[in-house]
């Protein structure tokens, strides 16, 4: 491994790759930061560009974009309520409310601490742990799968927001949405009303941009309505240091990070579930659960670095066997094989140099975040809530719909989207939390098709489905999670009358 | 649920509208191409058939000569369907092309309605194989199918076999290698084949049927275990994997693509095209490109090509009347 290292590290810092590195973290932000553009996208548009490039040059683009889209999804997650990329659902919960109290360049700057300390952790995964990692990743067959998904859907307590039954009909509304498209067990279309455009499922980028995008701007024109054009909405806080503060983080960024870590080497997982589980966590580990959603900088810090820590994760069985378990790494892949790197086992053996390189970029990439999010994209995006609530509201929607537009192309989409604005508008004045739909449609597909799976393997036998250590000690897990919150309501509630 | 179903009356309508051929003069054969080909594909940039379309258009840029220039456009959707349906619907005037990928494009009009029919196109010519290949794990008892096919005998249905999607290329080879041997097992539809190949490897599932191009980079490592491929011939880049055939075995299936236009092309367009991928494919520098890809080469001329598909089309008809793979 060092030998790889080595060899690689001359390659890595030649001036085309550093330069490639950069303008990759730059775009990759910018595609983070509009809503319904993601790495996927990105990368899939830069790759026909990259034929004639020496593929350390490609790769570091790649990696520059995969790493700064991930950072990028949290600066409208915090400044506007609209998550940039799926994974940045998490952000919203805290970090909106704080740049509601002015806080906007301190929330950007937690979130870019932690998504540039996630990545690296998970970098530095990716380069030590890879071959031994990837073994766990094969013990998880659609058995253990399937107690992964409901794990992730148990976290669904934590979003639930002062209303219960609001938030589980909100949950329920999004595991019914991922039923929608062709069933891929059967084959048989679902809810589909005969339609092609719904025969591929409804994408999730489509339907977050919906549900989240379309009302806040909305409220931005309902506002600019009531108030005089011209004025701006927030009031902003000068920021404190970059750094200020941060030992207060530490816990949070070791936990976060392996909870990325964790859910990165299990393909099909990706970040959005590795955001909700380190959000789930950080709040139950707290010792004020109840100000999660209230602008906890933990809140922010825990979200941005679990999602980025799955990031350089994904890429260990991506590239030692060739599974890509996520659509942008599926893209990477494809972008290696255009270079003649074929994934797999013997791509370490065979292209050591490049591969090695591109861990490396991943790690630098990741400390790029600090100087170009952190220094200049933080005040100079916080300053987006200056601009009058007119002049913001049709260029955010004007973004929308490009960025919805290009996910597949499709027209129908555009439709799709301001369908779920409508009916995120409804959820939103009355009061219905929306990341539960999100979370229903991230993890509901997930966790019924593996448990599908795994009872044709089974044959029927449900007692298959516990059999396995792995899956034990996943089921563990969910009892403690649901367990925790009850024992201390009691002890609580104990205390109280004592 | 009325409002949906009025909106997706009113966007076919438009679609129709949008669709219907212009009455336009015909398209000359003398000055085509007269501005830049679009290249059609079902499926996202990145994935395989995305990667063959950009690695072959170069090629065919310079095989068709007069500055002739392609442009790839992805229009994913289920299956390919989309990317199908706009070809079918395109103007046929030799400035849409698309890729056609086979099984899929034909069994989707048996399995549900759709826009087009398998009438709809004018084939070119086949590029690139990928034939279905049984595989199980290094540890696995198996050692030759013969073992594998006299285990499943034994234990009827008790054999678990993975692959890719109820009701793809992968799918319908392994049904027709079950038929051909006579064993009955339990299929398990995975998502895709990476998640397939996954179970195989972490020995979740007994054995799996995907691509001998995506089975090739772990056969040679010893990470994976091949019982032999359902092509008619031997393949260089993994000599010495058997074929089905071989192995007394007499089964050829897999997925193909190739590429088509949309049926109303001139024949002179069509002429030119076939022989333009037939000197692609013959291009040492593109040889070269297919194999760092593990690309199966598996060229066939316009004649040919329709000869093979209609039978292949008749076959799966057949099949989906008999014993539909989806119930």
């Amino acid at each position: 491994m060092w030998d790889g290292l080595l060899h690689a590290i001359p390659g890595v810092f030649a001036w085309q790759n550093v330069l490639a590195m950069v303008v990759g973290t730059i775009g990759g932000i910018v595609i983070g930061a509009l809503p319904g553009l993601s790495a996927t996208m990105g990368i899939a548009v830069l790759i026909p560009l990259t034929f004639g490039m020496e593929p350390l040059v490609a790769l570091g683009m790649m990696a520059g974009i995969y790493n700064g889209a991930m950072y990028g999804g949290a600066i409208p997650a915090v400044l506007l309520r609209i998550p940039g990329t799926p994974a940045a659902v998490c952000t919203t919960l805290d970090g909106y409310p704080m740049a509601q109290r002015g806080d906007a360049a301190r929330a950007l700057q937690i979130s870019c601490l932690s998504s540039t300390v996630g990545g690296m952790a998970s970098a530095i995964a990716l380069i030590a742990l890879a071959p031994p990692l990837v073994q766990v990743t094969l013990l998880f067959g659609p058995a253990e799968y399937f107690w992964v998904a409901v794990f992730g859907l148990c976290s669904v307590s934590v979003l639930l927001g002062k209303d219960p039954v609001k938030g589980l009909i909100a949950a329920c509304f999004g595991l019914l949405l991922g039923t929608v498209g062709i069933d891929g067990v059967s084959g048989h279309e679902r809810f589909t009303f005969d339609d092609m455009n719904l025969a591929g499922g409804l994408h999730v980028v489509v339907v977050l941009t919906g549900l989240y995008a379309l009302p806040p701007i909305f409220m931005l024109a309902e506002d600019a309505a009531r108030r005089k054009a011209g004025e701006g909405m927030a009031v902003l806080r000068a920021s404190v240091g970059l750094f200020h503060g941060w030992t207060k983080f530490i816990r949070t960024w070791i936990r976060s990070s392996l909870i990325g870590i964790a859910i990165g080497i299990l393909p099909g997982a990706g970040g959005s579930l590795a955001a909700f589980l380190a959000y789930n966590e950080e709040k139950r580990a707290s010792k004020d659960p109840d100000s999660f959603g209230q602008g906890n900088e933990n809140g922010i810090a825990a979200a941005e670095c679990g999602n980025n820590a799955d990031n350089a994760a994904a890429l260990i069985p991506a590239l030692t066997l060739g599974i890509p378990g996520s659509a942008v790494t599926a893209i990477i892949l494809g972008g290696l094989l255009i270079h003649g790197l074929q994934p797999g086992p013997a791509l370490f053996r065979d292209h050591g140099d490049v591969v090695y390189g591109f861990m490396i970029q991943m790690l630098i990439t990741s400390v790029l975040i600090i100087f170009f999010g952190g220094v200049v994209a933080s005040r100079l995006f916080a300053n987006v809530l200056r601009i009058p609530s007119a002049l913001l509201a049709p260029c955010v929607l004007g973004l929308c719909v490009v960025g919805v537009y290009s996910v597949q192309d499709s027209m129908f989409d555009v439709y799709l989207m301001f369908g779920f604005g409508l009916i995120g508008y409804a959820m939103d004045r009355l009061r219905f939390p929306l990341a539960p739909v999100v979370l229903g449609v991230v993890l509901g597909g997930m966790a019924e098709s593996n448990l599908r799976l795994a009872l044709i393997i089974a044959q029927g036998d449900y007692i298959q489905l516990v059999s396995s250590v792995v899956s034990q000690i996943v089921i563990a897990m969910i009892l403690v999670v649901l367990a925790v919150p009850l024992i201390r309501g009691r002890l609580a509630k104990r205390v109280g009358l004592g | 649920m009325m409002r949906l179903h009025r909106r997706s009356l009113l966007s076919a309508t438009a679609m129709g509208v949008l669709a219907t051929p212009a009455i336009a003069p015909h398209a000359s054969a003398q000055t085509w191409p007269s501005r830049p080909i679009e290249l059609l594909i079902g499926f996202a940039a990145g994935g395989g058939t995305d990667i063959l379309a950009r690695t072959l258009a170069p090629f065919m840029e310079k095989h068709l000569g007069g500055g002739a220039r392609i442009g790839v456009v992805n229009r994913p959707g289920p299956g390919g369907e989309i990317g199908f349906t706009q070809l079918a619907q395109a103007r046929p005037d030799g400035h849409t092309i698309g890729m056609l990928n086979a099984p899929a494009f034909i069994t989707i009009p048996h399995e549900r309605r759709t826009r087009y029919t398998f009438e709809s196109f004018e084939f070119v010519a086949n590029l690139v194989s990928d034939p279905a290949s049984i595989n199980v794990h290094p540890s696995s008892e198996f050692q030759t199918i013969d073992q594998l096919v006299a285990w499943a005998k034994a234990n009827p249905g008790r054999m678990t076999i993975g692959m890719q999607g109820t009701g793809s290329a992968m799918h319908l080879a392994t049904l027709a290698f079950m038929r051909k041997v006579d064993i009955r097992a339990t299929l398990v539809p995975f998502p895709g084949t990476a998640p397939n190949r996954t179970a195989l490897l972490g020995r979740h599932i007994m054995a799996s049927t995907f691509g001998i191009g995506e089975a090739a980079p772990f056969v040679k490592e010893g990470q994976i275990r091949n019982l032999g491929f359902m092509a008619a011939n031997r393949w260089d880049e993994l000599p010495d994997a058997k074929t089905m055939r071989e192995q007394g075995i007499d089964v050829v299936a897999g997925s193909d693509r190739g590429l088509a236009v949309p049926a109303g092309t001139p024949t002179e367009i069509i002429e030119r095209l076939s022989t333009a991928v037939t000197a692609s494919l013959a291009d040492p520098e593109f040889q070269v490109k297919a194999r760092e890809q593990l690309l199966f080469l598996a060229p066939m001329p316009r004649a040919e090509y329709r000869t093979y598909l209609t039978g292949l089309n008749e076959e799966i008809g057949r099949l989906w009347r008999e014993d539909p793979w989806r119930r």
